[in-house]
């Protein structure tokens, strides 16, 4: 993983500040959702290994979705990515938004797609999402992709 | 090391970014807006090492929730002849309540065969080998709204599938594929 601008550094430190304000800020709401999934990320270096057991931190997502489904997505890979959900019918969901986007080579600006399966109502739920994202970086194009499974809980 | 984009992979990536934003810009009510139709479609596809491959394809649309797509890619290299073949079908669902852009949710098969072809006195060590596997496909679709019965559309798709038994262990492989389409709309 390479760090190579103070620029990029810069820009890491910013989305880390937005994300403890928007963390900070969202607390109190009765509807907002902590999830965490597990599964292996593909970091661009020739598709996912198995899941480590126990799992290791690049198999680590944890997710925060507000009330009005705006969602932060902090993980390794495929990176600090902001966006907002669609909910569709029998509990599908799908997001999609910006951010950092990481994998093995290198680190830049990009979007994602992500599409879900949540089940339960209650205050943990059962969730699995694949995410897509593209990003810049090192004058070409990074794609790094996990499926991931997990739980949410409401709080 | 990150390969350089060519021509195939901006190309498809400038084309799909245009034919979202357009999707977006005219956006209107929430109604499906898809038709029927033929495209030939064109784009890159990524095979989990950030490298990029041209590909075709060619897509039939049923309406507003499916349609079934077939990319074809390969490679020739010396004696070596690669291709893949993708063939998908997939249900749409309106997003966002955004009346052109759809995610997409089916099945998909893959059949890759490598050949190797000698002449000669070499002719003995010819191989030749296909591998099957059935999976997952979601991604994201916008078209470009009021264009008669002319069709453009893009998509952002990832096929999935289960890599043998460490698919238990949530491994998979991946076929990436980013593709801009032009066809013929039936209404």
């Amino acid at each position: 993983m390479k760090l190579q601008t103070p620029m990029l550094r810069s820009l890491i430190v910013v989305f880390l500040l937005a994300l403890t304000t928007f963390i900070g800020s969202n607390v109190a709401k009765a509807e907002d959702v902590l999830t965490m999934r597990l599964g292996p990320p593909g970091a661009g270096n020739g598709g996912p290994n198995p899941m480590s057991i126990p799992p290791g931190v690049p198999d680590i997502e944890v997710t925060w979705l507000t009330s009005r489904n705006f969602e932060v997505n902090v993980a390794l890979v495929p990176g600090l990515l902001f966006g907002q959900r669609w909910k569709g019918p029998e509990g599908i969901y799908v997001s999609g938004g910006g951010g950092l986007v990481i994998n093995a080579n290198g680190v830049g600006l990009g979007g994602y797609t992500g599409f879900g399966y949540e089940a339960g109502t209650g205050r943990i739920r059962f969730n699995a999402e694949f995410k897509q994202a593209l990003g810049i970086a090192g004058g070409g194009l990074i794609s790094p992709y996990a499926l991931r499974i997990g739980a949410g809980m409401a709080l | 090391m990150l390969a350089r984009p060519g021509a195939t992979q901006t190309l498809s990536l400038v084309g799909a970014t245009v034919a979202f934003a357009l999707a977006l810009l005219f956006n209107s009510g929430s109604a499906h807006a898809l038709t029927h139709g033929v495209s030939l479609l064109a784009g890159s596809v990524e095979e989990g090492d950030d490298r990029f491959r041209p590909t075709a394809g060619i897509e039939v649309a049923q309406g507003d929730k499916y349609a079934g797509r077939l990319f074809v890619y390969g490679r020739e290299f010396g004696p070596v002849i690669e291709r893949t073949y993708i063939v998908s079908a997939v249900r749409r669902l309106p997003i966002f309540g955004l009346k052109y852009v759809h995610a997409g949710f089916g099945l998909t098969a893959l059949m890759e065969s490598t050949e190797i072809d000698f002449s000669g006195a070499d002719r003995d060590a010819s191989r030749d080998e296909t591998k099957y596997n059935l999976g997952a496909i979601v991604g994201m679709r916008a078209e470009v709204p009021d264009l008669g019965l002319l069709k453009l559309s893009a998509s952002w798709e990832s096929h999935l599938y289960l890599a043998g038994e460490a698919g238990i262990l949530l491994s998979t492989g991946r076929k990436q594929v980013i593709a801009i389409g032009a066809g013929y709309q039936i209404k």
